[in-house]
């Protein structure tokens, strides 16, 4: 079930629902908040979303995932609001038989999120500017 | 006289789009039959600040991107997306 949260993305519970006897392999993606974008120091971040077309975009992919790698499930949490530097802004985690298709799903998923999901993030920076980061049209 | 029938839409603006135009939300009026490109065209009126922006907005009719030429449903909700950058 996708997720968007306005606190920290609780990884413990997350892969704890993912783990499982009939699955080898459980692959956790984190995106984490960075400190430098484009040679600029961001001071923060903050995500937006048209929220209840974001939720939809987000199942379809975890279904998307689990049809395209036969894994066992997938599980996409995105933050929203302001996210500190150095925390996990979005989590997916994919459960499969064997490592391969996780890894594989976990990385098709979060690559398609990137284009398909409307979210965005603005940035601050240290020396006063603020922008919207440049995206990706959605299709 | 005859007068024109109408119909309402509500416009979401995220983003970049809602910085430009100074409002994230925003009821339009506009004549029976219209489509996405007049909605659009009528937000350009009002806010030219997001003529620069247009050509790089996706746009979704009650949650589903739609194209231009499509045609506005009475009460519909439209979403003005700027180019998307979750992660």
């Amino acid at each position: 079930m996708a997720e968007l949260v306005r606190a920290p993305i609780a990884l413990d519970r997350l892969l704890a629902d993912s783990t499982r006897a009939d699955c080898g392999a459980v692959v956790l993606f984190l995106g984490t908040t960075r400190d430098r974008h484009q040679g600029r120091d961001v001071a923060s971040l903050a995500y937006e979303a048209y929220e209840p077309m974001a939720l939809a975009a987000l199942a379809a992919l975890e279904r998307e995932c689990i049809e395209r790698f036969a894994a066992a499930s997938c599980r996409i949490v995105h933050r929203l609001g302001e996210v500190p530097l150095a925390e996990a802004s979005v989590a997916v985690v994919v459960a499969a038989a064997h490592r391969g298709p996780a890894f594989d799903g976990a990385r098709w998923t979060m690559d398609e999120l990137k284009r398909r999901v409307p979210i965005w993030k603005h940035e601050r920076f240290a020396d006063g500017g603020s922008e919207w980061v440049e995206g990706t049209r959605l299709e | 006289m005859n007068e024109r029938p109408t119909l309402s839409i509500t416009v979401l603006l995220f983003a970049q789009a809602r910085d430009r135009a100074g409002t994230a939300r925003e009821t339009l009026e506009l004549p029976a039959g219209s489509r996405v490109s007049d909605a659009l065209a009528a937000l350009t009126r009002s806010h030219p600040g997001l003529a620069e922006l247009r050509a790089h907005l996706a746009v979704a009719m009650d949650q589903r991107l739609v194209r231009e030429d499509a045609v506005l449903t009475p009460g519909a909700e439209l979403a003005l997306l700027p180019p998307v950058s979750g992660g």
